[in-house]
This record gives C-alpha cells, structure tokens and sequence, in this order.
C-alpha cells in the first residue's frame, strides 16, 4: 500500500520541471526537489552507517551506479556525512530515528519510506531490505529507469540527462507481500534474471541452487532458506535396510524412497523420531548465519505409502472419523507428521522459519490444528489462470484459499502465473485480482512466481526461457510489482512499462498487446500452466485473424522506436512474434473426426474383438506432445477407434509400447496387466496407483464451456472429473486388456451425462492424451489445441 | 616456503587504551596491524582519504577470536589498503598494547596468509568462511572447507590490473585422495565493489583440483582480469587446503 505525503504535487512538479535546467543553490528548501547532478556533475554524496550491513551496502553501490548511468555523476559514498555543501542521501534506519510513525507502520516488513527535510534526503526501511526497496522506488519516481527484462544488452532503459533532481522525496511502501520470489524453473539459476527480480523488490532466493551458486544469490537476496526432503534424509546410512518400515510400502512391500517414487511412512512413530533427529543433525551441520528458515520437501506424486496402518481411519480432535477417500484424509496425515517435526525443530531453532508447500495432496487444508510456527505455502495447483481464484471455474481452489487462510497465522502462496509465458498470456489481470482476494483473507506472508529464466539457448525453437521474456516481459514486470504492491491497477502499469521500455513505440507495441489481451481473455477457454504456445499462437492469433494486425503494429512501432534498447527489445518481441506464427501455421488444421452412429455399438463397448470397430471413426496414430508435424516411431504409436449410439461413446484405444527399451522406460513385456484390483475410482495418480501407463483423453460440449477428463490405467483404475474437479462422476466404464503386440482399452461414456444430446449438438470436440504422445501434438487440459469430432446422425 | 617478508613502514605505539592509533599508509598494499590485549578485544580499522573522510569500504571490523596471533594474547589483522587510503586508524572497545601498523613488503603471493602461518586461529585474507576452519597439521596450518551444502570460504579482494593476468594454484592438505574434487571459483569486481556484469556465470571460470591428483600436483589455471577491474576474489569448496596462491603472471618464477 502506498502513502505519499506530496506525491500527486511532485509528480505535477516534476512534469513541470522536465527538461528545465535548474538552478540556484543545491539543497535549497525554496527549490524543489533534492539536486543530484548538475552538467554532469555530482551535487550528492550517500552516507551509510559505520558497519553497513549487506542491503544497505548494495543500495548504497545500486544508487551510486544508476544515478552515474542517467546523469554521468559519480556520487561519494561515504559512512559520515562531509562538509561539502550538498545533497546528503542518508541511507538506513540509524539516521532515521525521528520517523517513528514511518518505521512503526513498516514493522516487520520490508516496507520503504522515503523523507527529506531541505537538503538532507532520508531512505529507510523498518530492515535493512527496505533501504534497498527505497532506492529503486526512488528511481521509478524520478528518472524513467525502467529494469525491463534481466538481458545485459537491451534489460535496463533509461533517459540520459545531465541535470537530475529528485522531487518526489516523501512516500512510505507497505507491501502487500511480505517474501517475494521469482521461482526460475527449468533453469534455476541464472545471475542477471535474479538481479533483476532484486531490483524490482524480490527479496527472496528460492531454493534450487547447487553450491557455487549460493553466494551469487546471496548478493541478491541477502538471506537464505535450506531444503530437506523427509526421505532423503531418512535414508542416510541406509538405513532403509534396517528399519524398511520407516518407508513407504505398496504392492506387497516396502520401497527405498525416490523422488517420484512411493513417499516414506507418515504414519511411523518411529520414522518421525528418527527423521526428528537427522533433520537436527543435518541443521547442526548446515546452518550458517545467513539461513533463516529450513524448508521439508516431499516428492512430487501422489505415490503414497498404502500400509494398513496409512489406510486406517483417522480420529480427528473433534471426534469425528476421517476415512481414506476423504479429500483431507491423507494431508492431515502428513501435517500430523510434520507437525511433529516442526515441534522439535522449533525448541531448537526458536527463530528459525520452518515451512512447507502445501501441494498435491497437501494442497487440501488438514483437519489437524497446524503447529503455530508452521508457515504454508498453499499450492493452488491446477487451476484455470484465465479466472481469478474465486470464479466458478477455480471454486476449489477459492475454498481451499479460505480454509487455509482460517487454519494457520502463516500461509503463503506458490503460484504458476509464468509458465507457458513464451506465449504472451496477459496473465497480470488474473494475478492482481488473486492477490487482492487473497490479501483479503490475510495470506500475505509470502508470494511466490514460477517464473523462465531470461536464459537465450542457440536455437530459436529450444529458445522458450528468454523467449518468454521477449513477449512476456511486461507481465513479470507487472506481477513483481503487484507484489510489491497489489493496489496498483494492471492497466496502469502495463502502459507505465509500454511508455518507459518502448517510449516512442509504445502506442504501436500497446496496440499489438490489446489484441492479444482481447483474443485471450473474450475466449473461454481455459488456459493452464502447461499451455503449449505454438498452440496458442495458432488458436489465439492465426484461427482468431489477428495475424495481420498484431504484425502491423510491430511494423509501425519499429519505424517509430529511437532509443537503442527499446529498439532491441522490440526486435526481440518482434522475432518471437514471428517465430510463434511460423511454427503455429505449419500445425496442421484443427482436425474433425466423423464418429459413426451404430445402434448396436454397445456390443463393439463389450467385445475388444468385435467387427463392429472396423466401422469406427479412426485416429490412426498420434503425435510428439506439442509437435503436431512429426510422428511417433511405431512402437510408440496408437490406433483409436470411436463409435456412439446417441447414448454412449465408445472408445478403443490400442496402445503399442516397445518391446525392448531401455531399463525404467515404459515397455510391454514388463507392464503389468490386472484388471481385477479393484481400486478405488478417481485414484489413478493417487495413493499408490500411479503406474505410469495411463490413457487419457478429454471432451467438450458443443458449447465448449467447460471439458471432462477421463483416464484409465494398465490395471484398469479409472478416473473421471469436469476440469480438475475430480468430484464430478459420470459413471464412465473402461476395460483393459494386453495382447502380444499391444495394451489396448475399451471406454463407454454416457454421453448425456457431460450435457451432450447429440439431437441438438452433435459437434463437440476433444482431445486424446496417451504416454508418448497425442492427437495432432495437443496438450492434456489445453482445450485450444482440441480437436473436431462429429458425431454422425446414422 | 619462505618466511613472509615483512618491512617497511614499521610503525609502532604503546600502551593505548579504548583510544585511536593512527598511521600513514600507501592505498592497495597490504599491511598487518599488530598489538597485545589481556582479553579478546573488539576494533575497528578506519580508512581516511586525503580530505579525512571514510568512504565505503573504508572501516574493517574485527573481533579477537578471529585474529588471534600465535603468541600469547597477540593479535593481527593482515589487510589490503583501500585505493583512497591516506591513513589507517585503529580504534578499540578495550584496552590494548604494543600497538603497531607495518607494510607486508615483498610477499611472493597476490593474496593474503596463503599458507595459514598466522595462526590456526587466524583468518586473515579470508572474508567469509562458513563451516571452514584452520586447523594445526604435521606440517603446518591448513584450512579445512567441509563439503556440506553450504560449506565455503571466501578470500579477501585482491587488487587487480585490467588486462594482467593471473594464475590460481594450490596445494592439498594430508596424504591419499579424498573423494570429493577441491574447487575454485573466481569472480572480478570493480572498484566498489560490485561484481562485474561479465562475471556472473560464476562457475564458468573455475580451477578444480582433481581428487585423484597427488596432494603437490603443480596444477595451476590462469585468468585474465577484464576491463574495469579492480578486484579479484575467490570461493574455494570442498576439501583441506594446505596452501593457496594467487600470483600474477609474469611474476610466477618468483611464486613457487
């Protein structure tokens, strides 16, 4: 939240002043503003305290270089004031003891504020971070520096101008979010795409970093938190040998632990007292001064252990019984475990942050009381990024927001906003809504940002991480700054950074983003983190028309652009724009399979053999995922077959798997067969069952509003749900079987059930999802890269 | 290896207590600051420049356990003067003695307490160590870098000349090859401090002392500072370093 005592006056001024020389005697209190360079000149120094700690040092060098790169000014820093007679820009709360109001309003966070009395300029912060967050907010309100993208070349843009005076010099900075972290995925470390998160108040570092990179970061982020995964460290010494009963047990045995693999015993007393004292014994070893908090882990599956003791009801505090198809059954069986851990770990370590993702089967709130000392990061994990978190369409996820949000002191958030940004998603709109929501129900300690590093590879197609900045820069820059401050509006903002990193081009480039803006969100269909761009691009600009218009837009403003890094950017926009188009015309045409009506399909439903499916409608084989113009080697590839009878439709899906692969590859001499297991519904990926050998496939309505998913696996485990709304049953049936050269299944799906009345719709489309590959190279849940089935009426 | 030289400028004061020394010194030498106390004292190191301002970087804080001499209740801080250094003064909480500044004169080595000789209860030269540690050896001190997640010591900057190069070798402590290769990561930094832009692919620029190298195996790799240097730095992980050299490069016949 932002206070500014004189903020609209001094922006009015400064509009005023732009381009005036100034005059008079710097420090002046008749003059406006404070006077930091003059013909080039400085008329400045900076004084940090006597031991300067690590943020104020950097904000002290940070100041120093920016206000040397606009004005040509090298500013002295100094750790007492000189006699010399001019601006003096005090840095840290040591010299700012008479702001009571201002440090008592930015306890515990890392909030700004900024005062000036004459010629004596005060940036200070309740923590040393703040002082760092003040000078760029400095920046930002009186130059029109702009840290655009993390690119070395073209990233940072600003004005060079001899004269600088800053005159918007009184404004306080709450946050909104307490921790702020851009989460570098695929590539986890990258020094510049962090540098920049720091200069646009990202204050936390993230936790994927190999040893060497520590320090780099550190320079960054200034603290540092340590992961540990319940089972590795429960594995040391192996002792899976000796107490196997600690780990996770499925299919008749106990497992060494693995990542992906069956997670460890959360209901072994025993485990959690060992895993208790090596977690000690690790922090002991590990704990440096700069670590504020440890983080527990847990592999990413639903391969959890299936052990009777795992499996039995669970008596909840208020008495009532928790049983295992309870949506919260088994998160409150790992937040029993970990509170435990977190008890001990908190009497050692009182002012260590202890925390958690509340993901996966975490994600659901626990019917256990948290310990107090536990910070949650709630994953909302997968949810439609098109609505806000309290649309219909994410209902889940704003029910579990507001249990969370009631369950403990310390929740914060894990969110996906920057995936598949290499195409631009105009993302912002979403993310600002969700983070005023969940402001409003108190969650704020904590913000986090799956977010591409800005990392250029060789070749343009592998080029996802700095292509996603290329077209998607401006929505980082959005988000960073809405969580900073989620008040500011995200129209707003994006102009603001139209204006500053494309100046003359910014109407062409703002143009060529309303379009796109107005194609992504006027379409209902949902869109997720794993949204394939080409797909995109070929859905939202080539189907939609807008080809022509984005690419004339790019066109005009590269005529008008000027200033030599907003040139390169828009080169780099420009280049991505093109390269999407490119490979999202050679995706062939949305297909349209004619689905056979035969009043007697159901027997083809009941007989993998019967003559009835050589009249079926035909996929005769599937693509790479996202490469529709390539195909699947022959062992690898597929036959689905489709018919209907007005009622149901019947799929025959025949799946060829390798016969010789390499160990731990899917293959089918090895896959196991057994229909009779009987497990639980909706359970493919959970509990255990996840065999890797899932056929999946996705249909919509004519109207396309909403898709459901359906999915059976080698054992014939099923799983039905609308969206990822696993609740929903349509009593779907699927059979499996395995023959010499194939696994092969049967699905009969009441069509009625998904609102599908073939009378009076009968084109409705869909999607099939199988392990190496799909129909036309579409994405499991990307409803843009759905294909045409027509459901004949004979 | 020989004994570090040390002339020049010796300078020294008595009986002193919770007050200031002051001496005049040249900017970028290295210098060693030496006194008496009865107890771990707490001191600073002041910089001015010519106009008696201290700019950033000009205050050292040091406490006792950290620089402790090897003879009883002595201390020493080795050091680099800053670039603007007209005159260092020392200032303590406590009372202290025998104080005196001298110049580190004609060291073979670029890099400060190469080969630990100022105590195994002496830092100097080593900005940051976190679980690393100088212990006593057979043979003399050496500095022990666990191989934990974040186990690491960090060298003090050392002044540079853009274009000079310069050659990063070291010796391994104790006999056989330990599993874990040593490494060597450096990076340049300016003259404030920052480190360069080219510089950030940190680990792009390393030296690894191989596991299955004997622990005197002359390997050595040689880097070469880039323009607007003025300080070169070095992390060094995993492993027992019995000595480690940075020299430049056309003066390394003199090195080893």
């Amino acid at each position: 939240m932002r206070f500014s005592g004189k903020g609209i006056f001094a922006l009015l001024l400064c509009g005023a002043l732009a381009g005036c020389v100034c005059g008079g005697q710097t420090g002046q209190t008749d003059h406006p503003g404070a006077q930091i360079a003059r013909n080039g000149k400085s008329m400045a120094e900076i004084i940090v305290p006597e031991l300067p700690s690590p943020p104020v040092a950097t904000a002290a060098r940070e100041l120093r270089k920016w206000i040397a790169a606009i004005s040509g000014a090298e500013l002295e820093i100094y750790h007492a004031p000189t006699k010399t007679p001019n601006t003096k820009i005090f840095l840290g709360r040591e010299f700012a003891g008479k702001y009571r109001e201002d440090l008592a309003a930015m306890s515990g966070s890392d909030g700004t504020a900024v005062r000036r009395e004459g010629s004596k300029l005060y940036v200070f912060g309740a923590q040393d971070r703040g002082v760092l967050n003040g000078v760029y907010e400095l920046l930002d309100r009186n130059t029109d520096l702009i840290f655009a993208r993390p690119d070395r070349e073209c990233g940072t843009v600003f004005s060079k101008r001899s004269d600088l005076r800053f005159t918007e010099t009184d404004f306080r900075v709450v946050p909104g979010w307490k921790e702020r972290h851009f989460a570098l995925v695929r590539h986890h470390f990258d020094p510049w795409s962090h540098e920049w998160s720091m200069r646009n108040f990202a204050n936390y570092r993230g936790m994927f970093f190999n040893k060497y990179h520590i320090l780099s970061s550190l320079s960054c982020f200034f603290t540092s938190s340590i992961t540990y995964e319940y089972g590795t460290l429960l594995a040391a010494d192996g002792r899976f040998e000796r107490h196997p009963e600690f780990f996770g047990w499925k299919e008749g045995k106990r497992h060494p632990y693995k990542h992906y693999g069956v997670q460890v015993c959360y209901t072994s007393g025993e485990g959690a007292q060992t895993l208790i004292r090596e977690t000690l014994k690790a922090l002991k070893r590990d704990m440096t001064a700069e670590i504020s908090e440890v983080h527990f882990g847990f592999g990413d599956t639903w391969d959890l252990c299936l052990c009777p003791e795992c499996m039995k009801p669970i008596r909840c505090e208020d008495g009532t019984l928790l049983r295992p198809d309870d949506d919260a059954f088994r998160s409150t069986q790992y937040y029993r475990y970990l509170n435990r851990i977190t008890d001990a770990v908190s009497k050692a370590y009182p002012n260590l942050k202890i925390s958690t993702l509340a993901y996966l089967y975490a994600a659901v709130p626990p019917k256990v009381k948290l310990h107090p000392r536990l910070t949650v990061i709630f994953c909302p994990y997968v949810k439609n990024d098109k609505i806000p978190v309290t649309a219909p369409g994410n209902a889940v996820w704003e029910k579990r927001s507001r249990e969370w949000a009631k369950a403990g002191r310390n929740i914060g958030i894990y969110e996906y906003y920057g995936d598949s940004s290499d195409f631009p998603r105009p993302i912002a709109d979403t993310a600002m809504q969700d983070m005023r929501f969940w402001n409003s129900l108190n969650i704020n300690s904590y913000l986090s940002l799956e977010t591409y590093p800005d990392y250029r590879l060789p070749k343009v197609r592998d080029d996802l991480m700095a292509g996603a900045w290329d077209v998607s820069g401006v929505e980082y820059w959005c988000i960073g700054r809405l969580m900073w401050d989620p008040s500011q509006d995200v129209r707003a903002l994006r102009r603001k950074y139209f204006h500053r990193a494309y100046r003359e081009a910014a109407p062409d480039v703002e143009r060529f983003y309303a379009i796109l803006h107005r194609a992504w969100y006027s379409d209902a269909f949902p869109a997720y983190w794993n949204d394939i761009a080409y797909n995109s691009a070929a859905y939202y600009i080539l189907k939609k028309g807008n080809e022509k218009a984005m690419r004339a837009a790019l066109e005009s403003a590269a005529e008008k652009v000027r200033h030599p890094a907003s040139a390169k950017l828009l080169n780099h926009l420009r280049a991505r724009f093109e390269h999407l188009v490119e490979v999202a015309a050679t995706i062939p045409e949305t297909l349209t399979l004619n689905v056979p009506c035969l009043s007697d399909a159901a027997k083809a439903g009941e007989d993998f053999d019967s003559p009835l499916w050589k009249r079926g409608g035909v996929i005769d084989g599937l693509r790479p995922y996202g490469k529709a113009a390539e195909k699947l080697p022959a062992d690898k590839d597929a036959v689905i077959t489709l018919l209907h009878d007005r009622l149901n439709l019947y799929v025959k899906w025949t799946q060829r798997l390798p016969l010789k692969a390499k160990k731990g590859w899917l293959q089918l001499p090895e896959l196991e067969c057994n229909p009779d297991r009987n497990y639980p519904r909706d359970q493919v990926w959970k509990n255990g069952v996840n065999t890797r050998m899932t056929l999946e496939f996705f249909l919509a309505p004519p109207d396309r509003s909403r898709y459901f998913q359906f999915a059976c696996n080698n054992h014939g485990a099923l799983y039905d749900a609308e969206g990822y709304n696993a609740k929903f049953d349509c009593g779907f049936r699927a059979k499996v079987r395995k023959t010499a050269a194939a696994f092969e299944a049967i699905f009969t799906v009441p069509l009625l059930e998904l609102g599908i009345n073939v009378n009076t719709g009968n084109r409705i489309s869909g999607m099939f999802c199988g392990p190496f590959g799909s129909w036309n190279g579409g994405q499991v849940h990307q409803m843009s890269g759905f294909q045409n089935l027509y459901l004949e009426m004979q | 290896m020989k004994k570090i030289f040390s002339l020049a400028a010796f300078l020294a004061g008595t009986l002193l207590s919770a007050a200031d020394f002051s001496a005049e010194v040249r900017p970028d030498v290295k210098y060693r600051v030496v006194f008496t106390a009865p107890a771990p004292p707490e001191w600073q190191i002041r910089f001015t420049d010519a106009d008696g301002n201290i700019p950033l970087g000009g205050i050292l804080s040091s406490s006792g356990e950290r620089y402790r001499g090897t003879e009883k209740n002595t201390y020493v801080r080795e050091f680099y003067t800053p670039h603007f250094a007209k005159k260092a003064t020392l200032r303590t909480k406590d009372k202290v003695e025998n104080v005196r500044f001298e110049a580190v004169g004609n060291s073979k080595y670029l890099n400060l307490n190469p080969e630990f000789r100022l105590g195994s209860e002496n830092y100097s030269g080593y900005a940051r160590t976190t679980q690393s540690v100088i212990r006593k050896g057979a043979d003399g001190n050496y500095l022990e870098v666990s191989d934990s997640r974040y186990g690491m010591t960090l060298t003090d900057p050392v002044p540079v000349t853009p274009g000079r190069t310069y050659r990063v070798s070291l010796r391994r402590e104790g006999p056989g090859n330990p599993k874990k290769n040593i490494g060597v990561y450096i990076r340049f930094l300016d003259k404030t401090g920052n480190v360069l832009d080219n510089q950030r692919d940190y680990w792009k620029q390393s030296f690894t002392f191989y596991a299955n190298w004997k622990n005197d195996f002359p390997a050595s790799k040689q880097f070469t500072a880039p323009p607007s240097a003025a300080f070169l730095e070095c992390l060094l992980l995993d492993g027992k370093f019995a000595a480690f050299y940075l020299t430049e490069e056309n003066k390394r016949g003199q090195a080893r």
